[in-house]
């Protein structure tokens, strides 16, 4: 299996040991864990800023790390954003921007890292005379600008509030996509990862305790986890916007200030949806659509329903159902239905 | 167990024990101020007074001019032994001696004296004196005795022009004598009784008593005393018979005249003293500055050792670089004139009695001074920034060189401030090692001494206004540099 990472991480510190390998299958890998579980720490070991005790690391065709050696952080060409973000407070955005950028093919790289992160309007500030989602997006284009083989991310949402949050994640996914660097990202936060990643390792303790695609993990991790979805803005009508998502259907989400044309993340509470088998009428939900069951499974003491929308590469959509549901609605998998969702259900994001 | 707590009470209790700070078990015997070089005859006076039944004397030695400023501001003695003949016709014409006790009870040389085994083979000539580029070792020829009479021989022998630039200030005449014994110069002029008692020196040649002024040792009783009566009785013993040992035991012969003349003592009225302020306060600047290019770069390291590393001996090597701190520079200067003498393991620089070697004493002097705000400055960057430093591609020290530099720069500014107000009031470690030369070694704090020796208070006010604008100065600006607020957080979280 050929994947951009091979990395092998041990660390004892004290009665805290860390004991993980990473292999990602795609481009973006989240971890996921609460605090203490050694998030952070496993990206310091692998931007090389603690010593693992007897770990191996290849990125790519090279060796970073393994008994015999041990490539010092100047030449891992990890772009590290830490919580912290470590500016340099006594440098300008502009200066900390080009702070790892040497060359000049890196410094027109500056110009368009600006101009993506929104960053151009501030450069002459330092870090203390921002708010928290710039200095975020600064942390993140400074990293870019070193010219890194991979970003590692920590907690880069989870210490911003929700409207900040909702600015800052365009501009995450706007990185992925066009800057096409690997990933790592490490959160406590299940939306964020499900948002960016395309694989997850739960971790706790140290350990991994489950791996695979973010939706799924995720559903079963965290518990009222809700449904992610994401889509362009097509229309503002009273009832809401409407907002495409892939394979063509619309949901409506209730927030005027939406603009049209933009891509939006929104949530949608499996809680707060409607499962029928006929059409309704006379119907507050806006949203109706119909959806194709493909999986029923127990989380716990939950009992949710996969369904698919209709289209090519359409959204799966996890809904909260009752075993009394089950048997009335018939939920076996393939049963075609409708899915019913008020535009306030769902939440952009 | 032996607890602190036990520790602290019998600590207590032996501080408060009676007599805890006397001389074990002893009561205090009558006060006898000698200069420097008669201490061997006051330890002859001191065994035959307790022949006697009498308490044992207490000794207290200086120059003899500071001895008789002590006396001339109100200190009790019994009895005062000088070297200096002139001091003591100074206390008796401001009446502070009792009548008619003022005596000359000694006499003695001078000699050439050279270090053991490196005398030159031939025969002594008084050609040699001065000759090549050889330093000479002397104590102030208008403040202090030896001096004095050095000149005055070589005036006779017409040398003195050829020696006068050659002349290395040093303190008195033992630290003349502890030049030529360490090797820091070839050849000294020093009392024939100082160098009959050393081991480590030779003498080259003994000047006939004819060619040179006799040197003559005064006693006088200070009608301030602090025992009736023992005065006089430690003169009577002094100028017995049986005294005459003590005298020759401290290499002088014994003589008896009454002390006649009238006070000169030299140039020391007020205000006759050429001011020495500019090339003082000029080499002051030079050491300072230069004591700042020597400590630096070594401060630095030391500082950023103790602040980022974690290593066996740490704490011990924090105690050693704070010793100058704590220890007195005298401590130092000694340690240094060891190191540095002949045979020391840094003999070969040839560094006493230099400006480099003033720069050497300063800058171990004012090392810690240096450290410990760089050290502060330093624990006060998050290393984090500097680890992020290097994963944007900078090698170990451009990243600490761009980021903890700066952000530590004040700290480290006011180290540099605070180490070099140390080097320029430093004294104790620096006359040791490099004496008193003006316009080489002698700085501000050893002018206002040297100011305090000639009685020139017009001067030494001049010098210390001068000190104390400095000071103030590098104090007000490090403080400044110091209090600085910290610079913002770089963090993430609003």
């Amino acid at each position: 299996m050929s994947s951009w990472l091979h990395a092998e991480l041990r660390l004892r510190l004290g009665s805290f040991e860390l004991h993980l390998d990473l292999a990602p299958k795609g481009r973006a890998l989240g971890i996921f864990g609460a605090s203490g579980s050694g998030k952070s720490t496993l990206l310091e070991l692998l931007a090389g800023w603690r010593r693992g005790t007897g770990q191996r690391i290849r990125l790519g065709d090279r060796t970073l790390e393994d008994a015999s050696t041990f490539i010092p952080p100047e030449q891992r060409r990890m772009g590290f954003v830490p919580q912290d973000l470590c500016l340099f407070p006594h440098l300008t955005v502009r200066e900390n921007l080009a702070f790892g950028a040497g060359n000049t093919d890196q410094a027109r790289e500056i110009e368009r890292i600006a101009e993506v992160l929104e960053l151009s309007s501030f450069l002459g500030r330092k870090p203390h005379a921002l708010s928290g989602g710039q200095r975020q997006r600064v942390a993140l284009g400074r990293a870019l600008a070193s010219g890194p083989e991979v970003l590692l991310l920590d907690e880069p949402l989870s210490s911003l509030d929700t409207a900040l949050r909702r600015k800052l994640l365009p501009f995450l996914m706007a990185v992925r996509l066009q800057f096409d660097l690997p990933l790592i990202l490490v959160s406590h936060d299940a939306l964020e990862i499900e948002a960016l990643c395309d694989e997850v390792i739960v971790l706790d303790k140290g350990r991994a305790t489950s791996r695979g695609e973010p939706a799924q993990i995720l559903a079963a991790e965290a518990a009222g986890h809700p449904n992610l979805l994401t889509g362009i803005v097509q229309e503002q009508t009273p009832g809401g916007a409407a907002v495409e998502v892939q394979g063509g259907a619309h949901f409506y989400v209730a927030s005027p200030d939406l603009i049209v044309g933009t891509r939006v993340l929104f949530t949608l509470g499996s809680e707060d949806l409607l499962l029928a088998q006929a059409p309704l009428a006379g119907l507050s939900a806006r949203t109706a659509l119909p959806v194709q069951v493909t999986r029923v499974e127990q989380h716990g003491g939950l009992l949710l329903a996969e369904v698919s929308c209709a289209g090519p590469g359409a959204p799966k959509v996890r809904v909260r159902v009752t075993p009394g549901a089950v048997q009335e609605l018939n939920l076996v998998v393939g049963e075609n239905l409708m899915l019913y969702a008020k535009s306030t259900a769902a939440r952009p994001l | 167990m032996f607890s602190f707590l036990q520790f602290l009470a019998l600590l207590g209790a032996t501080l408060c024990a009676p007599g805890a700070f006397a001389s074990p078990g002893v009561a205090q015997g009558p006060r006898v101020l000698v200069a420097s070089s008669l201490r061997e005859v006051a330890q002859g006076l001191d065994a035959q007074w307790q022949a006697e039944g009498g308490e044992p004397l207490v000794i207290s030695t200086a120059a003899s001019g500071d001895l008789a400023r002590q006396v001339i501001a109100g200190a009790r003695a019994d009895l005062i032994l000088s070297a200096d003949i002139r001091w003591m016709l100074e206390l008796r014409s401001r009446d502070l001696l009792t009548d008619g006790s003022a005596t000359v009870f000694a006499q003695g040389g001078l000699c050439v004296v050279a270090p053991k085994g490196a005398a030159p083979g031939d025969s002594f000539r008084v050609e040699w004196i001065g000759a090549g580029e050889a330093r000479l070792p002397l104590p102030s020829s208008e403040a202090v005795p030896l001096g004095r009479y050095a000149k005055r021989w070589l005036e006779s022998i017409g040398r003195w022009q050829a020696v006068e630039g050659r002349i290395t200030g040093v303190p008195d005449a033992r630290a003349a004598l502890a030049a030529v014994e360490a090797g820091a110069a070839p050849m000294g002029i020093v009392y024939l009784a100082d160098a009959r008692r050393s081991d480590s020196v030779e003498i080259l040649y003994s000047v006939p008593l004819d060619q040179a002024p006799a040197v003559e040792a005064a006693l006088g009783l200070p009608k301030r005393n602090t025992v009736d009566g023992a005065g006089t009785r430690l003169r009577e013993l002094l100028l017995l018979p049986a005294g005459a040992h003590s005298i020759r035991s401290a290499g002088l012969e014994p003589l008896q005249r009454p002390l006649s003349g009238e006070p000169d003592t030299g140039g020391a009225a007020p205000g006759t003293h050429p001011s020495v302020l500019g090339p003082v306060l000029w080499v002051s600047i030079k050491v300072a500055l230069a004591v700042v290019l020597l400590d630096f770069f070594p401060a630095l390291a030391m500082a950023w050792l103790l602040a980022r590393r974690r290593f066996w001996g740490r704490s011990v090597l924090e105690a050693l670089v704070h010793l100058p701190l704590i220890l007195p520079p005298t401590a130092v200067g000694w340690l240094l004139l060891l190191a540095l003498g002949k045979g020391g393991p840094l003999g070969s620089f040839d560094l006493l009695l230099t400006f480099p070697g003033a720069v050497l004493a300063g800058g171990v002097v004012s090392f810690p001074l240096f450290v410990r705000p760089m050290r502060a400055a330093l624990e006060g960057v998050d290393p984090r920034l500097e680890s992020m430093a290097r994963s944007l591609g900078l090698g170990p020290l451009r990243a600490f060189c761009s980021v903890t530099l700066p952000l530590a720069a004040r700290g480290i500014g006011a180290g540099v401030l605070l180490g070099m107000g140390r080097a320029l009031g430093e004294f104790g470690a620096t006359v040791l090692v490099a004496g008193s030369l003006l316009g080489e070694t002698r700085t501000l704090s050893m002018a206002v001494f040297e100011a305090y020796q000639l009685h020139d208070d017009r001067g030494a006010l001049q010098l210390v206004g001068v000190c104390g604008l400095l000071a103030f100065v590098i104090v007000f600006a490090a403080d400044r540099l110091g209090s600085a607020k910290p610079s913002p957080p770089s963090g993430g979280t609003p």
